[in-house]
């Protein structure tokens, strides 16, 4: 089926190197009028900085770039987007304290005679704009009042008023709940039909199956394959992703039951209400449940960062409230969801991320042995295939699976009891996330209790022994073992009734 | 690395080390400091003695030791803007208990404890009542400073006792060094292994990185900085110690022309980031020294204060456009 129409965009042998890194050897890259083309690989392949690239960020080494069969060089943000390119970043960038209409048209607001800024062509321009994407929404209303999938279409209405041609969205949908990814679906097929381009990456890979035409993996900053999503087996991305099969990407084996360790008793706080669990010794309990339900604030109150009634013991010891000290001196960790906002040390290096929680572990009258410190973080950036140029490097210059692996990696380094897992796989792709559900399923046989909260279904049923549901912060309905685990019922319990009528 | 590795392939290990040394921040500071002293000694022949070192290092201590407690509070992501005002409180405290007791060791323990005071109340300000730190201590800056005015009706308060052992402590040398440089290298030896070396200096970091990862990551974020409020009041209070024992007088103007401005100014010029989480105690040192190197060579030229002030200004300029350079290449000694 070749095109006799040139394509949007055609990116040949671009290469970029960082002090340390090759992020990219030279890859290719095209994108077509009205097509998806989804761009995959591991942690640090160079996806992100592929964008970087193409969104005038950074410059490439060597390499050429072409919009509709012309060459041109991007010096700026300003010149990619005067090629009517935008790019939808994962951490999104608008202004939280104003409006979604000066949002949408920031840098480029109407204006009237005196160049006065024209209120009333922004506000209903806007309004036009985001009904087009299934947003019936007041244009005055501020950013900061809406969620992460609100802020993602004024993101695209953004696009949309610059009359882009290339759409770019770096994993756009690790904040999304189901019904929140189809409308987004729903809105990539409506622009696909007005012959945009989307260039889309993601580590889900039914995302691809489900929205791309087009798939193109990379590896290690080179590129693997380009190739018709439907002819393509899952099994081959995979492949070509990692360069080996992954066999088993849910190993778990049944460990013994132990004692009971974490008892959460009638907790409350937040929009949670009266929620009970326990964790025994030796197994992985998931609580599932959609965005929005509670489930990321649950690990907050029983790890102690939010006001909270009701009861925590690990032990039988009880947890004092308000206190994550405490929580971690008896034995419990926790893993936060939101990596950029309450996990990362931007400004310092790997080495210190990853030791944040366990130094102590290092020191010996107070002061730390940097020898011990370094043996400790070179065995996790193994473990985990972190890729770094090395441990002093500053965590900000890793890429986003690596940082996350880092973050993981901080908890494996104390001795714990119980360790909770708030969304422990976002961002990673499919081989890490082997490599994490195995040492889930070690720590387990070693005798941990491990809690899994999750939004992502395949997750929770691949891992878990035990399943609860948490809907609206309450508990839906009685544990589910993992044989009796299905996806239909698990999800049917997790939706609230409610949201189909609207 | 492949243009590094180009200069020194063949070379030992040392030299090495220090192509990588000179592409850190302190190595630039010292080159600028070195460049510094080098420039008045062609341009200032009264520079060229030994002397007038020994001199300076005995005026800069009152902020480098005053440094110490701003760079730790600043690393965590907190300012304290009072220090100038500090120096008064304790001043005139020290000399105002020497009279009524007529005992030296009360006075300055008087004159300490009011370091302590200050700061638990800004540590309780800031971490119980979750006020800004910059506000806070601006208003505080101008309410101490009212009360000494106040309490000493802008009369300095006379020792009248003539303690001259506590005068002698700034004037005495210790072999070639002077008293109160000694402190400072003391203090200045302590905080560092205590900032580089404890987890308490790596908690104080990862504060300033992202508080709320410290949080959730078991470390006592409150107690913490509380404990930072009192020691960078406590460094102002030992500042204000040694500039009493400098005029021997409580004076109710010590530290008013902009104390807090300089040693701030040293502070960011050594390279500690505004936004905390970044930089050394050995940059602060280093930029202190730059910025009181620059103002005595200028004293000593008998440049009019104008200049001074111009030529100050520009040396940050340079100092601050060093470290963004810096920032860009930075990465390369990551490895
Ligand atoms: N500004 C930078 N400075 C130094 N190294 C960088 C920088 N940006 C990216 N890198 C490195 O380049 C490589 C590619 O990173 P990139 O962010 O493109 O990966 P990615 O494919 O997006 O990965 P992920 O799936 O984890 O998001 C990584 O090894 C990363 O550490
Ligand atoms: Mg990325």
């Amino acid at each position: 089926m070749p095109s006799v129409q040139k394509p949007l965009l055609q990116l040949t042998g671009i290469a970029k190197a960082f002090p340390g890194t090759k992020a990219l050897k030279g890859v290719d890259f095209s994108l077509r009028a009205g097509e998806v083309h989804a761009l995959i690989g591991e942690n640090g392949a160079g996806k992100s900085t592929l964008i970087k690239i193409i969104a005038g960020l950074y410059q490439q080494d060597a390499g050429t770039i072409e919009v509709e069969g012309k060459k041109v060089a991007f010096h700026s943000p300003a010149d990619s987007l005067e090629h009517r390119i935008k790019v939808v970043y994962q951490e999104l960038d608008l202004v939280p304290d104003l409006s979604i209409a000066e949002n949408v048209f920031l840098g480029n607001l109407p204006k009237k005679a005196l160049r006065a800024v024209d209120w009333q062509a922004l506000y209903s321009r806007t309004s036009e704009l985001l009904l087009d994407l299934g947003l019936d929404i007041d244009p005055e209303v501020p950013i900061s009042a809406l969620t992460v999938a609100q802020q993602q279409l004024v993101e695209i209405a953004r696009a949309l008023s610059r009359q882009a041609q290339i759409i770019i969205m770096d994993e756009p949908t690790s904040a999304l709940s189901q019904t929140e990814i189809e409308s987004l679906f729903a809105v990539i097929r409506r622009l696909q039909g007005r012959g945009v381009g989307v260039m889309y990456v993601s580590h889900k890979l039914d995302e691809i199956y489900a929205i791309a035409d087009r798939v193109t993996v990379f590896r290690d900053g080179e590129h693997i394959a380009t190739e018709a999503v439907a002819d393509t087996r899952h099994k081959d991305l995979v492949t070509w992703m990692v360069g080996r099969e992954v066999k088993d990407l849910y190993p778990r084996s049944p460990a013994v039951r132990g004692d009971v360790l974490l008892e959460v008793d009638s907790l409350s706080g937040g929009n949670i209400e009266n929620f009970s669990l326990n964790v025994h010794a030796g197994e992985i309990v998931a609580v599932f449940g959609l965005m929005g339900s509670g489930v990321h604030n649950l690990g907050r109150l029983i790890f102690g960062d939010m006001p909270r009634a009701g009861s925590v013991r690990l032990s039988g010891e009880e947890i004092q409230a308000q206190s994550p000290m405490d929580a971690i001196r008896k034995g419990l960790g926790f893993l936060t969801e939101n990596r950029k906002s309450d996990g990362l040390l931007l400004p310092l290096s790997v080495k210190d991320n990853i030791t944040l929680v366990s130094v102590n572990n290092y020191a010996n009258l107070m002061v730390i042995n940097g020898q011990e410190e370094r043996r400790a973080t070179t065995d996790i950036i193994k473990k985990l295939s972190i890729k770094t140029p090395g441990i002093a490097q500053r965590i900000r210059y890793l890429s986003g699976g690596n940082q996350q692996k880092s973050l993981v990696g901080r908890w494996l380094l104390e001795d714990l009891k119980v360790l909770m897992f708030s969304e422990p796989t976002r961002g990673i792709d499919v081989g890490s996330k082997a490599e994490i559900y195995r040492l889930m399923d070690d720590m387990a046989h070693q005798g941990m209790g491990i809690l899994v909260l999750s939004t992502e279904l395949p997750e929770v049923m691949g891992i878990a022994d035990r399943i609860i549901i948490i809907r609206q912060g309450k508990s839906a309905g009685r544990w589910i073992s993992r044989q009796e685990a299905n996806e239909q019922d698990l999800m049917t319990a997790a939706t609230v009734q409610m949201e189909k009528v609207i | 690395m492949a243009v590094l590795g180009k200069g020194n392939s063949g070379n030992s290990v040392l030299a090495r080390g220090l192509a990588r040394w000179l592409l850190t921040r302190e190595a630039g500071l010292l080159i600028l400091l070195l460049a510094v002293v080098v420039l008045f000694w062609i341009l200032e022949p009264s520079t060229r003695q030994q002397r007038v070192y020994w001199d300076l290092l005995r005026e800069i201590s009152p902020n480098l030791i005053a440094a110490i407690g701003v760079t730790m509070l600043m690393l965590a992501g907190e300012f304290d803007l009072s220090i100038g005002s500090m120096l008064a409180v304790t001043s005139v405290t020290t000399v105002v208990v020497f009279n009524g007791t007529d005992s030296m060791w009360l006075g300055v323990i008087a004159g300490l404890a009011t370091g302590p005071i200050v700061g638990s109340i800004h540590g309780y300000l800031v971490t119980r009542q979750k006020m800004n730190s910059l506000v806070t201590t601006l208003g505080s800056l101008f309410a101490l400073r009212g009360m000494v005015y106040v309490y000493t009706n802008k009369t300095p308060i006379v020792d009248e006792n003539g303690f001259y052992d506590f005068q002698d402590a700034y004037y005495n040398n210790l072999g070639p060094a002077p008293l109160p440089f000694v402190l400072a290298i003391i203090l200045v030896a302590l905080s560092l292994i205590v900032l580089t070396q404890t987890e308490f200096g790596r908690n104080i970091y990862a504060i300033g990185g992202n508080e709320t990862a410290a949080r959730v990551s078991g470390i006592k974020v409150n107690l913490i900085k509380f404990i930072l409020f009192v020691i960078c009041a406590s460094s102002a209070a030992i500042s204000g110690m040694i500039l009493t024992m400098q005029t021997g007088t409580g004076y109710f103007d010590s530290g008013s022309s902009g104390f807090e401005l300089i040693v701030i100014a040293g502070v960011v010029l050594g390279g500690i980031a505004l936004s905390g989480g970044k930089g050394s105690l050995v940059g602060t040192v280093l930029g202190i020294l730059i910025l009181g190197m620059t103002a005595k060579g200028l004293r000593l030229m008998g440049v009019n204060t104008n200049m001074q002030l111009m030529v100050t200004g520009s040396i940050m300029i340079l100092a601050v456009f060093m470290h963004s350079f810096h920032d860009r290449i930075s990465i390369f000694r990551k490895r």
